[in-house]
């Protein structure tokens, strides 16, 4: 597991309070019960403090899968390099 | 202790039912710099179980609605968090994204039925719909002001006709673009200062049933970049950014608690390094870091001037300090930059037994309870010391740094009030003159001799509209003289004093050394010749004088002429009130009932032998 996803893994298991919860690339917000739209700002920002970046509004909006939203965290990180 | 480790033995420990460990980690957790998800995660937590929580912490109820035009959930979770934290169980009535005027406007609203406590308008300058056009004259931009705080207006006197509660309103926080510029500052239409004027006017007209929260101070304190996060706007309407929701909701719980009389009262400091640099004992006066001349002397000397200011809005202040007493008044006799007198100072007790102590003496003198001390102290040995044996004072930690400390204290918003009036400037005043009678006292050898010898006068009135404010001051601010706890607004007030059936009287005292000012008020009802008493309070100012028996005495005086055949009265018990816990008994009631919380009822039959009781106060003849 790349670094990146063991960090949103974390993530996830702390927002969502699921101690074992293991994330997937096509995983979304239909796979966890709790991801209502309060849930998806709470992932949100923790995402943005843990990686320390900022979503577009349109990223924001519409974050994908897992998979997308980790090749975004990965392309926003570069980009900061 | 890690974040995430502190937040599952908070879980754990609700989960286990141990709600004391729970909340006392949850006071750690909240010192943390947390982010929103995880604020509302902790209201979860504690909601889930917050019946029998709250029993066994015993919190304090509290009816709160939250309104305004943006998405509300998130500052109700950390609101009833904030509140949770610091003793209070709040039920929260969150309206309808968008619809609080519509709710306030419909007399059959959900609003109404909840009945709220305190009611919170949470708006910003987005809810301004019309701005100025460039050019605009000063008439018309004045005119336009007029029409948009009249709309709120509008809203606050339909919330006080139809409800009993206090209004805390947002004002409009002027945002960062700024098409002209620099020029924005030069001319009346621009929007920046045409929402700085509207926020002007906004505090003109608000009456004291409303607080304005001051967003366009803490926009700025916080920053104005950080404040507004627009795609949380768009996204899903939020007023303020996230990370800004904490600062913004540690003023409305300050502002909360003054509503209901719970701020701080006084403020205890301690000397050497912490009011001026060294221990004066060993350097002496003269080489004391304090004044002009030293970047850590001005630095004192702007803490010293920044107490001062609170004392002049009504914060009593004590010295507690390990200190000869003789040298520790030296400053504040003949240091010519001191601000601060030894008139200034309540209550002043420098000497060399345990701080502890010397609080707990403080709040005897000053008869006010430890709950409302805050304690400075920069010696974090003496700060645990008071934490351990007086857990009630609130004990501050200090900055090393003097510069840091005036912003400091004032960012914890202790002292926060609802409202100004002429006793609070004055009110050390009083402590200071009682002090000397308590040492006068010690002179005679009995009470009465004493109380006669103060040649007290003291003068009835019915309420008024001049003496409002004080009342409800008094009303809501009196815990301890106080039999039935009930708290009112100023419009509540106002309808007992137009009532026919009512009786409502208000008593000042002065004696040959002090005016007290009004110090004691009693609304009474008269339904079928009984004359029952709905509030009776008295500033613990001028306990033991007879004040109480004064006014008894003329209360009996008057139901006779009114041909009043009982009169009733009821004793609630509170931490606080035990001071009027006998009174009914000493004015010669009967105990008709007594309910397992400790509520009494009380009665006394009226007839030509009235029980008048023994007062050394003269009435005011009209020239007095």
């Amino acid at each position: 597991m790349s670094d990146i996803k063991k960090r949103l893994q974390d993530i996830f298991r702390y927002v969502f309070e699921k101690k074992n919860l293991k994330i997937f690339d096509e995983m979304t917000a239909n796979d966890i019960e709790e991801w209502d739209s309060l849930m998806h700002i709470n992932l949100i920002i923790a995402i943005e403090k843990e990686f320390s970046i900022k979503f577009k509004l349109g990223e924001l909006v519409e974050l994908g899968n897992v998979g997308d939203t980790i090749q975004l965290i990965e392309k926003k990180l570069m980009k900061q390099n | 202790m890690p974040k995430n480790i502190l937040k599952h033995r908070i879980k754990n420990a609700i989960e286990k039912k141990d709600y004391k460990k729970a909340y006392n980690l949850t006071v750690q957790f909240l010192d943390e710099d947390l982010h929103i998800s995880e604020l509302i995660m902790l209201d979860k937590f504690w909601q889930k179980n917050i019946n029998r929580a709250s029993e066994e912490l015993m919190l304090k109820p509290l009816h709160l609605a939250v309104t305004g035009s943006y998405t509300l959930d998130t500052i109700v979770s950390v609101i009833r968090l904030f509140l949770l934290k610091d003793g209070y169980r709040a039920d929260i009535y969150q309206s309808d994204y968008g619809v609080f005027q519509q709710e306030i406007i419909n007399k059959d609203s959900a609003l109404y039925a909840f009945n709220p406590h305190i009611i919170l308008l949470f708006i910003g300058y987005r809810d301004v719909k019309d701005f100025p056009s460039p050019g605009m004259s000063f008439e018309e931009i004045n005119k336009m002001i007029e029409i948009e705080t009249s709309r709120y207006s509008r809203l606050w006197q339909l919330l006080s006709e139809r409800l009993t509660c206090h209004i805390i309103q947002n004002n409009f926080d002027v945002p960062l673009e700024r098409t002209f510029g620099e020029l924005e500052t030069k001319y009346p239409w621009t929007k920046s200062n045409y929402l700085r004027r509207l926020n002007l006017r906004l505090g003109e007209v608000a009456p004291s049933f409303v607080s304005i929260l001051d967003i366009e101070h803490l926009s700025a304190k916080i920053g104005k970049e950080c404040w507004f996060d627009e795609r949380f706007y768009y996204h899903s309407k939020q007023g303020i950014s996230f990370d800004c929701i904490s600062a913004y909701v540690k003023v409305l719980v300050a502002l909360v608690k003054a509503t209901i009389g719970d701020s701080k009262k006084c403020l205890v400091f301690d000397l050497d390094n912490t009011l001026w640099g060294g221990v004066i004992g060993e350097v002496g006066l003269e080489n004391i870091e304090f004044g002009i001349g030293s970047a850590q002397g001005e630095a004192y000397l702007a803490f010293a001037k920044y107490i001062k200011s609170l004392k002049d809005k009504g914060v009593i202040l004590a010295v507690c300090s390990k200190n000869d007493e003789k040298i520790a008044k030296e400053p504040f006799r003949l240091h010519p930059e001191m601000p601060i007198k030894l008139e200034d100072i309540a209550c002043f007790m420098a000497n060399w037994e345990d701080k502890a102590t010397n609080l707990r003496r403080i709040a005897k003198e000053l008869n006010i309870g430890l709950d409302s001390i805050v304690f400075l102290d920069d010696d974090i040995v003496e700060r645990k010391m008071v934490r351990a044996f007086c857990p009630e004072v609130t004990v501050v930690e200090l900055k090393e740094d003097p510069s840091l400390q005036p912003r400091f204290l004032d960012s914890k918003y202790y002292f926060e009030t609802i409202s100004y009036s002429k006793e609070d400037a004055d009110r050390t005043n009083f402590y200071l003159t009682s002090k000397r009678l308590q040492e006068i006292r010690a002179d005679y050898s009995d009470l009465p001799s004493f109380l006669k010898s103060l040649k007290m006068v003291g003068k009835i009135s019915r309420f008024n509209e001049s003496d409002l404010k004080r009342i409800v001051q008094l009303i809501n601010k009196t815990n301890q003289f106080n039999l039935m706890t009930r708290r009112y607004t100023e419009m509540q007030v106002r309808n007992f004093m137009k009532n026919n059936n009512c009786i409502t009287l208000s008593v000042r005292l002065k004696d040959k050394y002090s005016d007290y000012g009004l110090i004691s008020v009693f609304i009474g009802n008269i339904s079928e010749k009984n004359l029952i008493i709905d509030t009776w309070v008295m500033s613990c100012r001028v306990f033991s004088r007879t004040t109480e028996y004064f006014l008894f005495n003329y209360i009996l005086y008057d139901a006779i002429k009114r041909g009043i055949n009982k009169i009733l009265g009821t004793y609630i018990p509170t931490k606080k009130n035990l001071a009027v816990k006998d009174l009914f008994q000493q004015l010669s009631f009967n105990l008709d009932s007594k309910s397992e919380n400790g509520t009494t009822n009380w009665s006394l039959r009226i007839n030509q032998d009235l029980p008048l009781k023994e007062t050394y106060i003269k009435a005011a003849t009209l020239d007095e």
